[in-house]
């Protein structure tokens, strides 16, 4: 009898427990299926009801040694400072479009090119090795002729400023700093076999990205937690519209790169962007990366995926504008707001 | 009680809006469509939050102010009031974090969180909330801790002016319950925001291995955006508390029945064996 009565928990730890575990229950139920409906009512675009839409702009092209046409967009007013976006695989100009209508009301001047094969720009001889976007992101420079300018890549973009940067010792006057957006420096170090590149990568005639939801789901890989439909669309259809040639070549230079060894001495200051929930650089890669020279950070994104520019708009354009407020090695010392946001925490 | 503000057409001042939690409420108000004052100590954070919120479709300014400064929110109040008239909703969100034992505290770090986490949201209700009070309509949100009802040994500054804030947010909503103004607080649980980033580490405890392993914490936290969503929530429904994330919500809860002693028990730091098996 005592023992059968011992086993039991008593009744005054028993009773109000039950009572606080039921009704946390009952609270965080209803709080997860308020949080759904509060995610889609609140949570919303990030990008805003401007969409992809581009700031105002002149349009130019610009034609690489190798004969592949850029097109090339010059947007805000002309005495900001000079920020260049490049962007990802299958991307287009449009993927920074929230990024560059931010910047122009920050009074940057932004330049924007879509790489060769994406969007309107020519795919010239094609592309063997990251080098010659490094090259492209060079002519674009040369074309806008960009002074102490701050040039941020996104996933390939960013590969294209790394290839830029490792050769920047002839054009140092060019480049203040660099933001590069969830990528990385070296992936495989060798090709993908060229069946799966070729034969799915490459594959336009039926258009697999298209196909019910298959595309819609390959898409919704790439985007993180506040993932909106029109970001998935977008992923999709810019996947879509880049010919197979220009995705198996890129993808496959991205494989095979190793960007580390070209980059190590570089002293250009880097901000290293990275999201949490990134599935195709994950932070791993970002940790990894080359830390770049004085006054270089690396920040992630709680929560978002691969295509922060679409995601995280906001901290992208924050960063891009503390490396262009951040004195390059010529200004005077910076201020101590501009200083303390990205450095390490004090310890004391 | 229903609140007496709608949030479309309203004039709103984020304290903080420069980052995390003010940020992404600065987004939430913009996006329902209310005009969005960015205040920020940081001016190109506070720059940034205002872009973004004029991308969203509303009209925004930033101001560049430390909420410690009394002079300087005075100053900021006068001109606000000057260009835009009475507010119709406030967040206090200005806010750092410090973490230590108290025998490792300066009292300037005292001062210095002090200032900010307490006397910032005072600052903040006295030079805007007073005028929404003499008007009778307004909305009033304090940003408080979930750590305001729980006792840490390794937080003793933070806990204490969170708790304080959480007591000012209780008291100023029972007095300004007659003259339109609703007061709300709003207690989160563990956000990924950038507060380990700019806080202050006090102590021996804290070496850049335990601050990375701190910061990689606040990295599994909520987004942002959860809490932004309870101040709208708040706003909405004049709630007095809200607590985003489940862990604020079970303190709140369970603070109601424990004895103070079992408070004490968890909010001791965990033992030597446990914090050596994290650090390896």
């Amino acid at each position: 009898m005592t023992r059968h009565r011992r086993r039991r928990a008593p009744g005054w730890i028993a009773a109000p427990a039950a009572v606080v575990l039921g009704a946390e229950a009952m609270v965080t139920a209803g709080a997860v299926a308020g949080a759904r409906q509060r995610r889609s009512r609140h949570g919303g675009d990030p990008c805003g009801p401007a969409g992809f839409a581009l700031p105002d702009s002149e349009v130019g092209v610009v034609r690489t040694e190798d004969g592949a046409d850029l097109a090339v967009l010059v947007a805000g007013p002309a005495d900001g400072p000079t920020v260049v976006l490049a962007h990802c695989w299958t991307g287009t100009k449009e993927t920074w479009a929230a990024v560059a209508r931010r910047l122009v009301r920050l009074g940057h001047r932004v330049v924007l090119y879509d790489q060769r094969g994406h969007g309107r720009s020519g795919f010239g001889a094609g592309l063997s090795t990251i080098e010659t976007l490094g090259d492209d992101l060079s002519v674009v420079l040369a074309h806008v002729d960009a002074r102490h300018a701050v040039v941020v890549g996104h996933s390939m973009g960013g590969m294209a400023v790394q290839a830029y940067v490792a050769r920047l010792r002839h054009h140092a006057d060019r480049v203040a700093a660099v933001v590069l957006v969830a990528t990385a420096s070296r992936i495989l170090g060798r090709a993908l076999p060229g069946v799966l590149a070729e034969r799915v990568v490459g594959d336009t005639s039926p258009s697999w990205t298209r196909r019910g939801r298959r595309g819609a789901f390959l898409a919704r890989q790439a985007l993180g937690r506040s993932a909106v439909p029109s970001h998935v669309a977008f992923v999709r259809d810019t996947l879509d519209a880049t010919a197979g040639p220009v995705r198996v070549s890129c993808l496959q230079a991205m494989a095979r790169m190793d960007l580390r060894p070209g980059l190590a001495g570089t002293a250009v200051p880097a901000t290293i962007l990275v999201g949490t929930r990134d599935l195709l650089t994950p932070p791993r890669l970002a940790r990894a990366l080359w830390r770049g020279g004085p006054g270089s950070a690396l920040r992630t994104v709680p929560g978002a995926g691969h295509m922060l520019p679409l995601e995280a708009p906001d901290e992208v354009v924050d960063a891009i504008a503390r490396a262009t407020a951040a004195p390059a090695a010529t200004a005077p010392a910076p201020t101590a707001t501009a200083a303390t946001h990205d450095t390490q925490p004090r310890v004391t | 009680m229903k609140s007496q503000v709608q949030v479309r057409g309203a004039t709103a001042l984020v304290t903080g809006a420069g980052s995390g939690i003010g940020r992404a409420t600065a987004g939430a108000l913009a996006r329902s469509g209310a005009t969005v004052l960015c205040v920020d100590v940081d001016e190109i954070g506070a720059k940034t939050t205002a872009a973004s919120c004029e991308d969203l479709g509303v009209a925004s300014v930033p101001y560049v102010c430390d909420v410690a400064d009394r002079a300087a929110m005075e100053e900021l109040a006068d001109e606000v009031r000057r260009v835009h008239g009475v507010l119709d909703i406030l967040v206090n969100n200005a806010g750092v974090g410090m973490s230590g034992r108290f025998g490792d505290l300066s009292l300037d770090d005292w001062e210095w969180i002090r200032s900010i986490n307490l006397d910032g949201v005072v600052h903040g209700c006295h030079a805007f909330g007073t005028a929404m009070a003499d008007r009778g309509r307004g909305h009033i949100v304090n940003v408080s801790s979930g750590l305001a009802f729980l006792p840490r040994s390794t937080e003793v500054a933070y806990c204490t002016t969170k708790a304080a804030v959480w007591m000012f947010t209780r008291s100023l909503r029972a007095d300004w319950r007659t003259r339109g103004v609703g007061v709300s607080a709003v207690c989160p649980g563990v956000v990924n925001t950038p507060i380990l980033t700019r806080g202050r580490f006090v102590g021996p405890m804290w070496t850049p291995e335990t601050i990375r392993l701190a910061q990689r914490g606040f990295g599994w936290g909520h987004s942002p955006h959860v809490v932004a969503a309870a101040v709208l929530d708040a706003i909405r429904r004049d709630r007095p508390m809200v607590a985003p994330g489940f862990e604020s919500r079970l303190l709140w809860h369970l603070q109601k029945l424990l004895p103070l002693a079992v408070g004490d028990l968890i909010g001791r730091p965990p033992p030597q064996l446990v914090l050596r098996r994290l650090g390896s």
